[in-house]
Formats: structure tokens, C-alpha cells, sequence
């Protein structure tokens, strides 16, 4: 056997693993309690189609506002002010650790979560959104979705976890009881 | 008269075989530890990992972004654990270098095309362009290392099989 029909022989074992790998992958796919679907679509869309039921569910009360830096965000935390920081990244890494007082509302639990936190967020003076850092979509993405849903006084730190670890603030680990 | 060849295993060749064989066992662990490790981080999060493979912006349509955030993160740990058994090695390498080729298509293009991506190797993380060097470096090594384990087996095997056609 030449190295050229070894190189196929590892080739095809590899097809093997792959068509294998892939049966596993849809196996477990499919127990799991929130399946991918076999047609991926996009975040955007996905939260879209959320506010679109929330909607339908008359849960709207309405300005996506500026945006806020690290000094803002700490004074507003010092002066305990009617305000929300919401955190949306997924609550895997919220858990793990997170600007002290922040509640999560990952874009992916948008629909789940977002019915028992909507009066609180009515309530707020004003909604401070962020994720995990600068090149972070997310919290564009779910600021734009409350305020589909009527929430007025939204703001985004776009800084977001990294620049608040940067400046050394203090976390807390788990979530506010 | 020369003397026969095994009267020559000095001490000098005995330690590099030695040191040969404990540095190609050290970066096959290394391998298995880095592939089974980045395949079962994706395991948990399928949705993250589709998320991540759609920020490549890579002309794939829905269904195939589906089959790739299924059968990655298996195909990763599968081939990591291949690597352990010798009979299996060379498909498994075969394997990892090809996906790390893959890889290193897909964050180049990103680069290139001045996206700021998550490299999704080892779960979901914030997107960072220092991340993406990070990545784009660590496949480099990860590939050469995979590229001289593929031609060290393949050697090995041409070598058995001579050898037992000649006994």
C-alpha cells in the first residue's frame, strides 16, 4: 500500500467519524430540552419573532436612548438610583460573575424571562442594557427589543463586562436574591 | 570490520529515541487534551456555537450551519480520543488537520474582511481582534504539530509494513 492509498484509507475512516460525529451531534440534539433547530436562524431573528409574541400578548407599555459610561454607570450604583442594569449575556456567564446589583435577560431567554421582569422595568427610571464587551451586539439587540415593547429610557453601557472587569470594579458572584 | 548495526545503540542514540518518543507522546496528549477539551465546551451551547459559525458571515444557508454547530463539538472530542489508540491515530490527525485547515480559512477571511469575531474554539466568549491572533496562532502550531505526527506515523506504518514483507 502506497502513502498515497494510505492518505485515502485515513480520509475515508475520517468521513466515517464525521457522518458518526453527526448522528451523535442530532441524537443528542434531540434530547435535549431546547433542541437547535435543523434550520439555524439568525439571533436578530429569533429575538424578532420573541417580541413579536410578546406583542401579541399586549405586554407593551416606549426611545432607545445614549449610552453610558463606566464614571455614569458607577455613580448611578453609588446614588442607588431607581435604575435596572440589565445584563444579557448567557445566563452561564452571568452566573459566573457580574456587575453587582444586574439583572440577566439574555437575548436567548428573551421570551422566557421577559414576562416576570416587565413591571419592574416599567418601574425603573431608567434601563441600562450591556454584554459581554465592545464588538458585543447583544445589548443593542435587546435594548431594540424593549423598546419594540414600549420601554422608554433605555440606555447601553457599551463597554459592557470586559471594560467594567477592567476597571477593577467589584463582582458578585451568583444571582441577587 | 564495521561493526554490526545494533552494537552502535550508544548512549546517545538511546536518549534520543527516548527523548523522541516521550516529545511525541507529549504533543499527542497536548493534542487530545486541546480537541477533546474545545469539543465537549461546544457540546453544552449548540445555539452559541451556531451563532458563532453565522458571524464568519461564510456563504452557509441555515440547515448548514445546523449540521456544522451539531457535528463539530463530537467530531472534535471523537478525534480527540482517537488519538490515543495507534490503529486510529492517523484518521483522527487526518481529521484535525483538515478542520484546522477549515479553521484557519474561515478566522483568515473574517480578518481579512475586517470582522471582530468570537473564535468560538473553546465555547461561547466576547468577540476581540486579539482573540482572533490568539487563535489564528495557536491553529498555526496546533496544524504544524498535527502535519509532523501525520508524517511520523505514516513513515512508521511504510516502515512495519516493509519490514514484515521482508520477514
Amino acid at each position: 500500500m502506497t502513502q498515497k492509498d494510505k492518505l485515502f484509507q485515513d480520509m475515508t475512516w475520517g468521513l466515517v467519524m464525521a457522518v458518526f460525529s453527526l448522528v451523535c451531534g442530532l441524537a443528542i440534539n434531540f434530547l435535549r430540552e431546547k433542541p437547535l433547530p435543523l434550520k439555524y436562524e439568525d439571533k436578530s431573528v429569533r429575538l424578532d419573532a420573541a417580541v413579536a409574541r410578546l406583542n401579541g400578548e399586549n405586554l407593551s407599555v416606549s426611545q432607545l436612548g445614549k449610552t453610558v459610561t463606566s464614571g455614569e454607570l458607577e455613580a448611578l450604583l453609588q446614588q442607588k438610583a431607581n435604575v435596572i442594569l440589565l445584563d444579557v449575556r448567557p445566563d452561564l456567564f452571568y452566573e459566573d460573575s457580574h456587575i453587582p446589583g444586574a439583572l440577566n435577560l439574555s437575548r436567548e431567554d428573551f421570551e422566557e424571562k421577559y414576562p416576570s421582569m416587565a413591571s419592574k422595568l416599567i418601574q425603573a427610571d431608567r434601563v441600562i442594557v450591556y454584554c459581554a464587551g465592545d464588538y458585543c451586539e447583544e445589548a443593542e439587540m435587546v435594548a431594540e427589543a424593549l423598546r419594540k415593547l414600549g420601554h422608554k429610557n433605555l440606555s447601553i453601557y457599551p463597554g459592557g463586562w470586559a471594560e467594567w472587569q477592567r476597571r477593577k470594579k467589584d463582582f458578585s458572584p451568583g444571582r441577587p436574591s | 570490520m564495521a561493526a554490526p548495526k545494533e552494537r552502535l545503540f550508544t548512549g546517545e542514540t538511546f536518549m534520543k529515541a527516548h527523548i523522541g518518543t516521550w516529545l511525541k507522546r507529549g504533543v499527542l496528549a497536548v493534542l487530545a487534551g486541546v480537541f477533546i477539551y474545545a469539543g465537549a465546551s461546544k457540546i453544552i451551547a449548540p445555539l452559541e456555537l451556531a451563532d458563532t459559525i453565522a458571524a464568519y458571515q461564510l456563504p452557509l444557508n441555515g440547515w448548514m450551519v445546523s449540521v456544522i454547530a451539531l457535528t463539530l463539538p463530537f467530531l472534535e472530542t471523537i478525534s480527540g480520543l482517537f488519538l490515543f489508540w495507534r490503529k486510529s491515530r492517523r484518521a483522527a490527525l487526518c481529521v484535525l488537520g483538515i478542520l484546522s485547515v477549515l479553521f484557519l480559512i474561515a478566522l483568515g477571511q473574517a480578518a481579512l474582511r475586517g470582522l471582530v469575531v468570537d473564535c468560538g474554539c473553546f465555547g461561547s466568549d466576547a468577540p476581540s481582534y486579539d482573540g482572533m491572533v490568539r487563535a489564528i496562532l495557536r491553529d498555526v502550531l496546533l496544524l504544524a504539530a498535527i502535519v509532523a505526527l501525520y508524517k511520523h506515523e505514516l513513515n512508521h506504518q511504510v516502515r512495519m509494513d516493509s519490514e514484515s514483507k521482508v520477514s
